[in-house]
């Protein structure tokens, strides 16, 4: 299932301002970061993060990140590989809140608790960085959502 | 782009214990209060405000009360005490002078007109008025969920969007800028075409 048909229950209205702190931090932390921002700005609907290389020598990757005035979140990773996973939290019937879809392919995987329980945007998106790059330096997607380090 | 820490080493332990260290370590207390209440759509105590942004309560209260005092932020009154939330002004205007040195007024208004179709089309598919209305019909399953947060930005976007035009007709200190916005109906401001942008851009602290 897409992140669109994913979501039980009121999320809220997008939240630009959260979405402006998880900016920054992919821009300050992230060396491979190419750009940042919204395509729209009238009609924002999730944050573009893209990079220029992504996990195991991928050419391109981006995350497509929302953040919800609920506090609920989306970070979807995807690949010029077809890599694909993603950090969610929101209510979800079958799963907790916060949950984790893996890899191959979200879309059709069982989503498992999400090792991320912090909550502020800016941690958030902290957390979602150093999961990503320890797997990009690694190049294996097994430890994606181990909280633990070394896993 | 460079960093104080190396990202390329990882953490040690649990990474949610991790990130917030780094957080503390990084940030100073002042930045990490308004970090939280940026993100505190309900009013919360300067208590929980401290708790979140590992301050000790004292010191969140003092810059609370200051924030508020410049109307930064909004302090409310509760039974026991005051509570601080965001302030929705300010981050509105924040969204709407992004949008007015970003876009043209053709371009608002193009904007503003796609905006109202798919609210137009919203509104027949579900048959309600707003996405207060088609809540009251959805059951916990509905795969309709994603049309309500939709709906809801969708109404607050055309605000905005609206807001924004309107701005080019605003020029109290006379400096001939809207009038020179309101004849160039073609000009792009400072916005490439194709890129991404952030509604940081030139006013962010």
């Amino acid at each position: 299932m897409t992140f669109e048909g994913d979501v039980d229950g009121d999320r809220g209205s997008l939240d630009e301002f959260a979405l402006e702190e998880i900016r920054k931090v992919f821009e300050e932390r992230e060396p491979l970061v190419a750009e940042a921002g919204f395509p729209n700005l009238i009609d924002p609907r999730a944050l573009t993060v893209r990079l220029e290389k992504g996990i195991s020598d991928a050419d391109g990757a981006r995350f497509d990140v929302r953040w919800f005035r609920s506090g609920y979140y989306s970070f979807h990773y995807t690949d010029a590989i077809g890599q694909d996973f993603r950090w969610d939290y929101h209510p979800k019937d079958g799963a907790p809140d916060k949950h984790f879809h893996p890899p191959p392919n979200p879309e059709t995987g069982d989503p498992v608790p999400s090792c991320i329980t912090v909550e502020q945007p800016e941690l958030v998106a902290r957390a979602v960085h150093e999961l990503w790059r320890r797997a990009f330096e690694t190049g294996s997607l097994v430890h994606l959502n181990t909280a633990d380090n070394p896993p | 782009m460079t960093t104080d820490t190396d990202p390329t080493h990882p953490w040690e332990g649990d990474v949610n214990e991790a990130v917030r260290e780094e957080w503390r370590e990084e940030t100073t207390a002042f930045e990490r209060i308004t970090s939280v209440i940026d993100a505190t759509t309900e009013p919360v105590f300067a208590s929980e405000v401290a708790e979140r942004a590992a301050v000790s309560e004292p010191t969140a209260r003092r810059h609370l009360k200051s924030l508020a005092e410049v109307g930064r932020i909004e302090a409310v009154a509760a039974e026991r005490g005051t509570k601080y939330r965001r302030s929705p002004s300010i981050l509105a205007m924040r969204r709407i002078s992004a949008l007015h040195r970003q876009y043209s007024k053709a371009e608002l208004r193009d904007g503003i007109e796609t905006l109202r179709e798919e609210l137009d089309a919203l509104r027949e598919e579900h048959e309600a008025n707003d996405p207060d209305d088609l809540v009251t019909t959805l059951d916990a399953g509905s795969d309709d969920w994603a049309d309500v947060s939709r709906w809801r930005s969708l109404e607050e976007n055309l605000k905005i969007a609206k807001a924004a035009l309107s701005l080019y007709d605003f020029d109290p200190d006379d400096t001939g800028s809207a009038a020179v916005g309101a004849e160039g109906d073609t000009s792009t401001g400072d916005r490439t075409t194709g890129s991404l942008v952030g509604f940081g851009t030139g006013t962010s602290a």
